[in-house]
């Protein structure tokens, strides 16, 4: 019993050392991440999209969401409109410059970089943010992985 | 002017003083437009006197500023200070200032100094970076002259499918001046008629009490439809009291992308009764661009018309203009938040008329030349 436990343990710790290493090979995975409060089980990119481009300002099941940007240069935010929200960057300030001026919604506040955003959404339970799968820990809940 | 925009300051000034206990959030933003554009039409210029025969900064340079602060989740605070080079030393005025109350999800009602959604883009007309010219099609943008309101407007969204439709009735008075064509023969207040002088340019001013109105659009992830209507009752400066003038104006428009096409597409009539009729004949028109987005390109070209919709004959009625035109233009994103433009169009006055010119001009198509440059912040 305790031989097979050693075995389904070593085998795990493989797996994620591998999977570790596929990730670092693949420039990791993004995470989606939110206040260990909130109740989702999991968003979809569809759902975290409409978020990011203020088309709607609460999580899916209807409780309000605040959302946070990383500045420009950060590679978590390339990643993430590239892969999630699926906009170049001039067509995200264009799409911000309508709606700003506008008065119809405001682009999400911009943090400095993976840690500021992980520190910044442990601390409110609204918060929605991405960071690189690699900085995650229990101060804050994933609702998805983004390969 | 300089009491307002201190007032202005000073009340950023206090939200932003009492930022962390007063508001959640205070963000300001802004948008510059610089260019330079003329006119091979010798001593011409456009109806509004802004291009010239010889190159001119005034048509396209200007800067805005926004201030955002949310009060609490419900309750934001918007307020716009714009300058442009037409204004005499570029003057500082309140472009829109609002409190919007959000008592539900879908629902905001805006109560202050609001711009009115007449067509796609007139609410954010002056953010060049926001569209692909370097100033929207002449005419239909040039025939809408009341662009805002004071009183309250309301926006209800309801989603549909993955589109959201609004609804957006709005209720207000304005006073402004508008430029005047100086073929106009109106009312003076000793009850005779006065012909404006010709080849100059003039301003009138105007009040619109009551301005209201009604838009509709569809908002989806690459195309919006719109249609709204706008009824008023509108006083010339000049004019003896009266019960106001009627206004009516209905515009229709479409917007979308797909892959890389990107199409631009409104309507628009006119109808204005009585003495303000001079000013503002009855007119309709309409615009189409097609353009195509070639990485950091996107080369367009737009075809627009300005018509006569069945103006009345009359001593004190107004001349209706009529132009056609055609623009090249190219659009360059030019790193982040900035857009470097490029045009040439060449318009055609029609029936006799100026067109959207100041006199009649030497040739039978004016060309227009334009660089400008778009940054947002």
């Amino acid at each position: 019993m305790f031989g097979f436990n050693k075995i389904v343990l070593r085998f795990v710790s493989l797996c994620l050392l591998l999977c570790a290493g596929y990730a670092q090979a693949d420039q990791s995975a993004l995470a989606i991440i939110a206040h260990p409060d909130n109740r989702l089980t999991g968003i979809t990119q569809d759902e975290v999209a409409r978020i990011y481009l203020g088309k709607t300002s609460a999580f899916p099941d209807g409780t309000p969401a605040r959302p946070v940007d990383q500045r420009l240069q950060s590679p978590s935010r390339e990643k993430f409109y590239a892969r999630v929200v699926k906009k170049t960057n001039a067509e995200i300030t264009a799409h911000w410059s309508k709606l700003m001026f506008t008065g119809m919604a405001t682009p999400p506040n911009v943090l400095n970089d993976d840690a500021a955003v992980k520190a910044w959404v442990a601390g409110n339970p609204e918060g929605l943010g991405y960071v690189d799968g690699k900085v995650v820990d229990s101060s804050v809940k994933v609702l998805l992985i983004v390969p | 002017m300089k009491y307002r925009l201190a007032c202005f300051l000073t009340v950023c000034a206090g939200l932003y003083g009492e930022g962390a206990m007063a508001i959640d959030s205070l963000k300001i933003n802004g948008f510059m437009t610089a260019g330079a554009a003329a006119i091979d039409s010798k001593n011409n210029k456009t109806q509004d006197g802004l291009i010239e025969d010889k190159i001119g900064f005034k048509a396209d340079n200007r800067l805005g500023l926004q201030v955002t602060a949310k009060i609490n989740p419900q309750v934001d605070f918007n307020g716009q200070l714009f300058a442009q080079a037409r204004e005499e030393n570029y003057n500082v005025h309140t472009d829109w200032a609002y409190i919007t109350y959000r008592p539900v999800e879908n629902l905001q009602v805006r109560a202050g100094l609001n711009k009115l959604p007449n067509f796609l883009i007139s609410d954010y007309q002056w953010v060049g970076y926001a569209y692909p010219w370097i100033r929207p099609p002449q005419e239909v943008y040039t025939q809408n002259p009341l662009e805002s309101a004071s009183g309250v407007h309301l926006i209800f969204k309801q989603p549909v499918g993955d589109a959201q439709f609004l609804i957006q009735p709005y209720f207000g008075r304005d006073s402004d001046e508008v430029v005047a064509p100086q073929d106009a023969i109106i009312n003076n207040s000793g009850g005779g008629l006065t012909t404006l002088t010709a080849g100059k340019v003039g301003h009138i001013g105007f009040e619109s009490d009551p301005v209201r109105g009604l838009d509709l659009s569809l908002v989806a992830d690459n195309f919006t439809v719109r249609a709204g209507y706008q009824a008023a009752k509108v006083n010339l400066e000049f004019d003896t009291p009266s019960e106001g003038d009627n206004w009516r104006l209905a515009t229709l428009g479409v917007t979308g992308e797909w892959s890389n096409v990107v199409v631009y597409s409104e309507y628009f009539q006119r109808k204005v009764d009585g003495n303000a009729n001079a000013i503002w004949p009855n007119q309709k028109g309409y615009y189409a661009t097609l353009g195509y987005r070639l990485g950091k390109f996107l080369p367009h070209f737009t075809a627009s018309k300005l018509d006569d919709n069945k103006n009345p004959t009359g001593a004190t009625n107004g001349t209706p203009l009529k132009q056609t035109s055609q623009t090249l233009g190219l659009r360059y994103e030019a790193g982040n938040s900035a857009a470097l433009k490029f045009e040439v169009g060449r318009a055609k006055p029609e029936g006799g008329t100026r067109g959207l010119f100041v006199n009649v001009p030497d040739k039978s198509t004016v060309k227009t030349y334009g660089v400008a440059i778009d940054v947002v912040f």
